[in-house]
């Protein structure tokens, strides 16, 4: 394994996950590096990571851009199990994408099996905020559910670096914080618990 | 310097060698050139890279293996450092999977190669997939994740710690859920089969194994052999070789295990004693009749499975033969000759002699086809009339096909049979249409006859049988002849060109073919066969325009070459320097071909008997023609400076010049080669002959018309004067009256002696220009004709027009019963004088109105007779003279003699002396004084009539 010094500081892995052409990758680029992608190309699986500041605090942040599309599905299952709070995007001019977050909340849940819901970074984010004329999930839609996910819910718009930040941010600061409970947990109980491993198919 | 540069993104983050990986960061090159190295896990991707902008590039990563780090290295900012991390993924390929990277796939396949080498599992095999799925190409986790997530696992099947969890998650994190059931319940088929089929899949599995067994107990047996022959005598060693036996178990089928077990009971038998090296033996035969049982069916199946992969090998190796038959119909069928060869040719080296009957038979069926092939392209040569360069190529054909005999020499005797049926066919048609046009002659049938000979390209419109159409159209001879002469042009030189180059053995070797065998002796047939068929030609020609000249042939030969009737001859004669021409053409033709001369001889002969016939048609028709002159006469004058003549003999000089004209390519142009007609002798006389009979043809005309008779004259009166009715009057000369008799004969002797003093020579010297032979020996024939017809109608003239006035003489002298011995003193010329003189100037003024020429001859002539006459009367006079009677008689003779005196002649001069000499003498002064007186009178009237004798005659 690499040892760099960046295992001094803190790495966040944030991972995006949401239904294809929700505008993931152009979140990711908007933060990483203020563009704004026009043309549309399906990512299988991306990775970033650079060094910001959160809160006056030196930090990496490793996000990994997945693929929305059902055909990488299968493969999702190993990014989840590695992410450490995740993005969950969707258009709010398309309905369909606002609805298979639920799945993707499942899939994400049942990945991280041991760990409780709440115990998970998780940020339901609605893109293309900038496309009002063809909003189809209203703020209260997408609000309620995030309330009943127990989970906060922000507005973007990638194109116009709306809440770019902010969701960015605020999940990392979640992630610091659950980080933070669970380093006291472990020194509260010193005895690592390493967890059986388990078929997971069936 | 710049700050280095620094990858902070990648799209995407995994990939399979040769995937495009967008790189983003900072400081990644300033250009294109900045960029000096990027590195992928390790490997070299600067090739690949394309820099967009300095944070940006995109590159194809190649053999990227496992975790590593996306090294940028640029000249502005150094070495650069990387906060991702990239994930080489490895491609597990199989055959058909494509790659974008040199795999080495010692690596992959090498425990299949190396499968001998020690016993497997039954579910060793890696590669297929133990749930019956398709295996995945990418493992989306490292190796190192994997061992975290399963640290003492494996996804070895073959090992004892197998962890399916790995398994599955290494070859099929991505397989769908219903496809992993399918998966599950393939598997428990399998397990099931397994159970069942257990041992035997385990001996099939592990073939090798055994098979090294069996090797290894053979062997041991062999040695064993060897050792009892030394045991029968020293039986000691028996407990150490049944060691050797340990492993060594026929029902090793089952199980390892049992294997073992096996052999510790062995070990208890050869502890018996039992004879080792028969149970061995039993054991080993035992085994062998195991295997065959079990593996009959296997190697029953493999030998087949061998036998057909050996029957398709065969089929694909040779698959050339096999799809011949049916290649070579298409290629038939397609025209394709050259490829139908070749693979025939390829064919007979390949298999001709092989053994294989498959081959045979197919072989057979290659050869029937080329038989048939064979015909086929034979046939087609036969077919005529086809090009020559068809016929070679066909040919050619046959000849690289081997086909039996000499195509090329059937083709040439074909080729002559037809041309000669072809002469032949014509010659009938011909024939037939020939008499068709007597018998249709009456009928006024008027039809277009069209012949279409297309394959020769001979096309020819006979368009006849109208009567009054016929005299303008070709006699059916000409047009057989032209017919003839175009089939021979176009066909007879391909007979000779294929004779020419089969000899010259070039019909194949010009395409590069092979050999020919040319067979020499058929070179002499050949000539036989060119000169027969140009002889054949030469007698049909013949026996169409000189039937005459085959009168030597048998009888049988004779009617082959067909009749023609002789009627048709007529008017021919104009056509004739048409046909002299063809065959000129023809002859021609075939000399540049280099016909053997043997050959043109013929031709060369025929040439020559078509022209002299046509010379002799030429100029018999011209002598027809100008023998029937004489009903063209018209009788109307033009006078020259030579006096008058009629449009005759300019008429008959035009027709003689017409038929040399006509003549002249016929008979003086002798080309290269051809025979001069005038050589032979007998054709100098014929031509001599033919000649002077058409320039005598003129004076028969002319006396015709000097002495016609009465009805005759009649006759012609009549017709002109119908020609006056038909004709315009403007157009026809205004006398309305013939001239008389004795005016015709002045004309036709006028005309005679044009005739003979200019239009002659005239002619002579055409005839010279023309290359006529004896042209002096013709004129002078001619000209004895002629002056022979002028002495006899100036004969006939002076008898005509003299006997009048001579007869007029005596009954005038009389007159009056006048008596020279009793009369009375003379007061002048007496008036029978006058009368004669009156008679006289009459036929002078004819003459001089005719032909001045003549005036001398004829009143010489006339004066002659006048002479005579009066001297006969003078010396009749039986009562002798009286003076008065002397007197008026020598006044009256004076008289005449002066009068006529430019016409006297010494005949004259001596008639008027003796006439004076029977007179007597005048004694008397005053008688003679009264004579001079008397005469002077005479002079004085008469002198306006006499002017006309003593001025010039030829003045008028």
């Amino acid at each position: 394994m690499s040892k760099t010094k960046q295992q001094q500081t803190d790495i966040h892995k944030v991972i995006m996950v949401g239904s294809g052409g929700v505008g993931k990758s152009a979140l990711t680029l908007q933060f990483m590096y203020d563009e704004f992608i026009e043309d549309y190309e399906p990512t299988k699986a991306d990775s970033y990571r650079k060094k910001v500041t959160l809160d006056g605090e030196e930090v990496q942040i490793d996000i990994l851009d997945t693929a929305g599309q059902e055909d990488y599905a299968a493969i999702r299952d190993n990014y989840f199990r590695s992410g450490e709070g995740f993005l969950c995007v969707f258009s709010i001019t398309e309905q369909e994408s606002f609805a298979t977050t639920t799945e993707f909340r499942e899939q994400i849940l049942r990945v991280k099996h041991n760990k409780s819901e709440d115990q998970i970074p998780f940020l339901l984010v609605g893109n293309k905020a900038d496309l009002t004329d063809a909003r189809q999930v209203s703020l209260a839609e997408a609000q309620e559910r995030a309330t009943a996910w127990g989970v906060s819910y922000v507005e973007t718009s990638a194109k116009t670096r709306d809440n770019v930040d902010k969701a960015f941010f605020d999940l990392m600061r979640k992630i610091r914080d659950q980080k933070l409970t669970e380093n006291q947990k472990q020194n509260g109980k010193p005895e690592k618990v390493k967890k059986k491993r388990k078929c997971i198919i069936l | 310097m710049k700050s280095p540069p620094k990858v902070t993104g990648l799209s995407p983050k995994e990939g399979i060698p040769g995937c495009k990986v967008t790189i983003r960061g900072e400081n990644l090159g300033t250009s294109e050139k900045d960029l000096e190295g990027l590195t992928i896990c390790g490997a070299n991707c600067l090739l690949l890279a394309q820099w967009i902008s300095p944070s940006k590039i995109v590159c194809q990563t190649t053999n990227c293996k496992g975790d590593g780090e996306v090294i940028v290295t640029t000249k502005s900012g150094g070495r650069g450092t990387c906060t991702v991390r990239f994930r080489g993924l490895q491609i597990l390929p199989n055959a058909v999977k494509e790659c974008a990277i040199w795999m080495d796939e010692s690596s992959l396949f090498g425990h299949r190669l190396n499968n001998r080498t020690g016993p497997s599992s039954p579910m060793a095999s890696q590669r297929e997939d133990a749930l019956g799925l398709k295996v995945e190409t990418a493992v989306p986790l490292s190796d190192a994740e994997l061992k975290a997530l399963f640290p003492d696992g494996s996804s070895n099947l073959a090992l004892r710690n197998f962890d399916a969890g790995r398994y599955l998650v290494e070859s099929h994190s991505s397989t769908s859920f219903s496809d992993l059931k399918k998966g599950l319940k393939n598997l428990r088929q399998q397990s099931s089969s397994i159970k069942t089929e257990g041992p035997q899949t385990f001996i099939k599995a592990n073939l090798s194994t055994f098979m090294n067994c069996q090797d290894i107990l053979a062997s041991i047996h062999k040695g064993l052999e060897v050792h009892e022959n030394i045991v029968h005598k020293d039986e000691g060693v028996e407990g150490s070789t049944s060691k050797g036996v340990d492993s060594l178990n026929p029902f090793s089928e089952d199980m390892l295990e049992e294997g073992e077990n096996a052999e510790e009971d062995q070990e208890d038998d050869g502890q018996e004693k039992i004879p080792t090296l028969q149970k061995l033996e039993n054991l080993l035969i035992e085994s062998n009749e195991n295997a065959k049982t079990i593996f009959e069916t296997v190697l029953h199946r493999k030998d087949r499975a061998d036998s057909t992969r050996n029957a398709l090998n065969v089929l694909n190796r040779f698959k050339f033969l096999f799809h011949l038959p049916i290649t070579m119909e298409r290629n038939i069928k397609k025209g394709d000759y050259e490829v139908v060869i070749n693979d025939y040719e390829r064919a007979r080296q390949l298999f001709s002699s092989s053994q294989v009957p498959a081959f045979i038979k197919v072989y057979q069926d290659v050869e029937e086809r080329v038989v048939k092939f064979r015909n086929q392209l034979k046939k087609k040569l036969m077919q005529l009339p086809s090009s020559l360069d068809d016929q070679k190529r066909l040919i050619r054909y046959l000849i690289e096909l081997n086909a039996e005999g000499d195509p090329a020499w059937d083709c040439i005797v074909n080729q002559q049979q037809w041309l000669v049926n072809l002469l032949n066919t014509y010659k009938d048609e011909h024939i037939t249409l020939d008499k068709g046009n007597v018998e249709q002659e009456h009928l006024k049938i008027k039809g277009h006859h069209r012949r279409q000979y297309s394959g020769s390209g001979i096309q020819i419109k006979v368009s006849a049988t109208d009567a009054s159409e016929a005299r303008f159209n070709p006699p059916q001879n000409v047009l057989f002849l032209e017919e003839l002469v175009q089939l021979l042009d176009l066909s007879f030189p391909d007979l000779w060109r294929l004779g020419q180059s089969y000899f010259k053995a070039s019909i194949v070797s010009e395409a590069g073919g092979k050999e020919m065998k040319i067979d020499r002796t058929k070179e002499k047939g050949f000539k036989t066969m060119v000169t027969n068929t140009i002889e054949h030609f030469a007698n049909l020609v013949r026996a169409a325009f000189l039937p005459d000249t085959l009168v030597g042939l048998e009888p049988s030969e004779r009617a082959k070459l067909g009749f023609w009737k002789e009627t048709n001859q007529e008017g021919s004669g104009a056509w004739l320097p048409q046909c002299v021409r063809s065959v000129r053409g023809i002859l021609g033709s075939l000399m540049i071909l280099e016909v053997p001369a043997n050959c043109l001889d013929v031709l060369h002969s025929l040439l020559a008997d078509l022209r002299i016939h046509c010379m002799h048609t030429l100029f018999q028709e011209a002598t027809e023609d100008i023998q029937n002159l004489h009903t063209r006469e018209t009788w109307v004058l033009q006078m020259d400076e030579h006096g008058g003549i009629s449009a005759l003999p300019a008429l008959f000089e035009s027709l003689v010049i017409d038929t040399l004209q006509h003549l002249k390519e016929v008979v003086s142009r002798v080309k290269q080669g051809e025979l001069n007609i005038f050589a032979d002798y007998d054709i100098q006389r014929m031509t001599v002959e033919l000649a002077s009979e058409m320039i005598k043809a003129f004076a028969v005309c002319l006396e015709q018309l000097a002495f016609r008779g009465q009805a005759e004259a009649d006759y012609q009166k009549q017709r002109l004067s119908e020609a006056q009715m038909c004709i315009p009057v403007s157009l026809f000369q205004s006398e309305d009256s013939l001239p008389s008799n004795e005016q015709c004969l002045v004309i036709v002797l006028s005309n005679n002696s044009h005739v003979s003093q200019y239009v002659i020579p005239n002619l002579m010297e055409e005839f010279r220009k023309h290359g006529y032979p004896n042209v002096q020996e013709i004129e002078n024939v001619a000209l004895e004709a002629y002056v022979e017809l002028d002495e006899k109608i100036f004969e006939a003239y002076c008898e005509q027009k003299t006997e009048p006035l001579v007869c007029a003489l005596e009954p005038g002298m009389n007159m009056g019963h006048f008596e020279w011995h009793n009369c009375s003193i003379p007061s002048g010329v007496r008036p029978y004088v006058k009368t004669a003189l009156m008679s006289a100037v009459a036929i002078h003024a004819e003459i001089n109105a005719i032909a001045p020429a003549f005036m001398l001859r004829v009143m010489t002539k006339v004066l002659e007779s006048i002479a005579e006459e009066i001297s006969r009367l003078t010396s009749c006079a039986m009562e002798g003279y009286s003076q008065a009677g002397a007197l008026q008689a020598r006044l009256d003779l004076a008289a005449l003699e002066e009068a006529l005196s430019p016409y006297r002649n010494a005949g004259t001069s001596a008639s008027f002396q003796e006439a004076l000499s029977a007179v007597p003498k005048l004694m008397r002064k005053e008688d003679r004084e009264l004579l001079e007186k008397l005469l002077a009178k005479f002079r004085e009237e008469c002198g306006f009539l006499l002017q006309c004798f003593t001025s010039d005659p030829s003045s008028v």
